[in-house]
C-alpha cells in the first residue's frame, strides 16, 4: 500500500507491519498518523493474506513519544472532538481486531505509545524500552484506552500508579510486571517479533481469533455468560 | 484536627484513640474541599484497624475510597485484617522494610466486612487473594511488591516523595485519571471507554490542559490552577 507519510504499511509472508514514521518527533502520534493508522488497520482487517499485525516504530530513539501536543493541544470544540472520538473507532479496532496483534517497543514509549502497546495482544521489547504515561503531569489524562487497557492487563493497583505518577518503567520491570511478554536485543527486535508473530500465527487463523473474542469478550461479562459465549464460539470450530 | 493541610499535600497520620467516625467525617470534609490535591496516609494502620473493629462505624473505608484526590498510603508496619481492608481504598501503597499484611479473619471465624474479599481480588487476581483470605498468607512487602498489593519503598519519606510528585500533576487530570483507572474495575471495557473519552474531553475545557500543553511545548514547568 502506498502514500502513507506518518507510516509504512507492510506485508511480509503473512504478516502485516504497521511501523509509525515520524522519527524526527520520535514517533509522535499526529493527525494524519492517525488517519493512516486507520486506513492501515481497516486494510490488514480487510485482507485475508494478513494473519497478524505487527506494530512497530521507525528511528533509533523510540517506538513513539505520545501524541503530538502541537496538534492534538489545539483541539477543536468538545462537541467536534467527541464525534471524532467515536466516528472512527480506532482504538476499539485495533483492540478487537479478529487476528493477534503484537506491538515491537523501543526507547522511547510514552502516553499514547503506552496505550497502543496495551491494545495490542502481545507486547515485546528491547531492554533500552522506557514506558511512561506523563499525562496528568501535563493537565491531560491517557485518551488511548490505556486507563481501561492497562488495569486489565498489569493489574489495577499498578496501573493506577502508573498513571498518577507518570513515573517511568524499564524494559526489565515491564517484563517482570507482565506487560511486556519478551525482550529481545536491539539490533534483534524487528526481526525476532516478527518471528514470534509468525509463529502465533501459524494456527488455524479462525482458531485464534475465536480464543481472542472469548477472552476479551467474556473478561466483561458475568462467569456465566462468558461460559456460555465459550461454548457458542467453540461450536464453531466443529 | 485530624487531617493537616500542608502546601502541596494533606496528611492524615493514623494513631490510636480516633474513632472511625471521626475519620470519616475528617475524609467527607476534606472531599468538600476544593484546594486539596492528595491526601498522604500514614502512621498506625493498627489502630485504624482496632477503632473499625471496635465499631465499624458510618462508612469509613468508603469515605476513603470516594475521595476524589489521589491518596498515597505509606504502611510502614502491620496492616492486619480491617486494617488492611482500610488501606485497599487508597490508590498506592508503600510498603518497606517492617511492613506486614494479613487479611486472615476467615482463620478466626469472621469474615472481612469493609470491602476485603471484593478490593483484594480486584488488586491482586483471585488466586494470590484466596491464599491471602482462606490460607491466611502473610505478604511482606517483597511479596505484596511482587503480587502488586502495594509499591516499593525504603521509608515514609520515600513515599511522601512520590504523593508530593502527583501532587505536581494537574490536579483535574489526577482526578480524572483516577476516576477512570477506579471504574475500570467496575465497568464493562466499552462503558470504561467511553467514559475515558468523556473525561479527556472534559479537560478541553480547563485552563491546565491549556498551560499543561503550552508548558510543554515552551519546555517548562506548569504552573497549574486547578481550574
Amino acid at each position: 500500500m502506498s502514500g502513507f507519510l506518518a507510516l509504512r504499511y507492510e506485508k511480509r509472508d503473512g504478516v502485516a507491519a504497521i511501523t509509525l514514521n515520524r522519527p524526527e518527533a520520535v514517533n509522535a502520534f499526529n493527525l494524519r498518523m492517525r488517519d493512516e493508522f486507520w486506513e492501515a488497520l481497516t486494510a490488514a482487517r480487510d485482507d485475508p493474506g494478513v494473519r497478524g499485525l505487527l506494530v512497530a516504530g521507525a528511528g533509533e530513539r523510540g517506538f513513539c513519544a505520545g501524541a503530538d501536543l502541537k496538534e492534538f493541544g489545539a483541539a477543536p470544540s468538545q462537541a467536534v472532538a467527541r464525534r471524532a472520538r467515536w466516528a472512527r473507532d480506532l482504538w476499539g479496532e485495533l483492540l478487537n481486531l479478529p487476528k493477534p496483534t503484537m506491538a515491537a517497543t523501543h526507547g522511547v514509549c510514552f502516553g499514547s505509545g503506552v496505550e497502543i502497546a496495551a491494545l495490542c495482544d502481545f507486547r515485546i521489547a528491547s531492554p533500552d524500552a522506557v514506558f511512561a504515561l506523563p499525562e496528568a503531569s501535563l493537565g491531560l489524562i491517557p485518551a488511548a484506552g490505556g486507563t481501561q487497557t492497562l488495569p486489565r492487563v498489569i493489574g489495577l493497583p499498578r496501573a493506577m500508579a502508573a498513571a498518577l505518577t507518570g513515573r517511568r518503567v524499564s524494559a526489565q520491570e515491564a517484563h517482570r510486571i507482565g506487560f511486556v511478554g519478551w525482550i529481545a536485543p536491539r539490533e534483534r527486535l524487528p526481526q525476532e517479533a516478527e518471528e514470534r508473530l509468525r509463529a502465533i500465527a501459524s494456527a488455524p487463523a479462525d482458531a485464534l481469533a475465536l480464543v481472542k473474542r472469548a477472552v476479551n469478550e467474556g473478561a466483561e461479562m458475568t462467569l456465566a455468560d462468558g461460559l456460555r459465549l465459550e461454548r457458542r464460539l467453540a461450536a464453531r470450530l466443529g | 484536627m485530624l487531617i493537616e493541610s500542608g502546601d502541596a499535600i494533606v496528611k492524615l497520620t493514623l494513631a490510636p484513640g480516633r474513632s472511625a467516625d471521626a475519620l470519616a467525617d475528617a475524609l467527607r470534609e476534606l472531599d468538600a474541599d476544593p484546594g486539596a490535591r492528595v491526601l498522604f496516609v500514614s502512621g498506625d494502620w493498627e489502630a485504624a484497624g482496632a477503632a473499625l473493629r471496635v465499631d465499624p462505624g458510618d462508612g469509613l473505608v468508603e469515605a476513603l475510597a470516594a475521595l476524589r484526590i489521589p491518596v498515597v498510603a505509606w504502611v510502614g508496619g502491620p496492616c492486619f485484617d480491617e486494617a488492611l481492608e482500610l488501606a485497599l481504598a487508597a490508590d498506592m501503597r508503600f510498603a518497606g522494610p517492617a511492613t506486614a499484611f494479613r487479611m486472615a479473619q476467615a482463620r478466626a471465624g469472621r469474615m472481612p466486612r469493609q470491602g476485603g474479599t471484593q478490593r483484594l481480588p480486584r488488586a491482586v487476581g483471585r488466586g494470590n487473594a484466596m491464599r491471602i483470605l482462606l490460607a491466611g498468607d502473610a505478604p511482606d512487602a517483597a511479596e505484596a511488591v511482587r503480587i502488586g498489593l502495594a509499591h516499593p519503598a525504603e521509608s515514609e519519606a520515600d513515599a511522601e516523595r512520590v504523593a508530593l510528585a502527583v501532587a505536581e500533576a494537574g490536579p483535574i487530570a489526577a482526578q480524572y485519571v483516577k476516576e477512570a483507572v477506579a471504574a475500570s474495575a467496575d465497568l464493562p471495557l466499552r462503558d470504561g471507554l467511553r467514559l475515558e473519552a468523556d473525561l479527556s474531553i472534559l479537560l478541553h475545557a480547563t485552563a491546565d490542559r491549556a498551560e499543561g500543553v503550552r508548558s510543554f511545548i515552551e519546555k517548562r514547568k506548569p504552573r497549574f490552577e486547578g481550574r
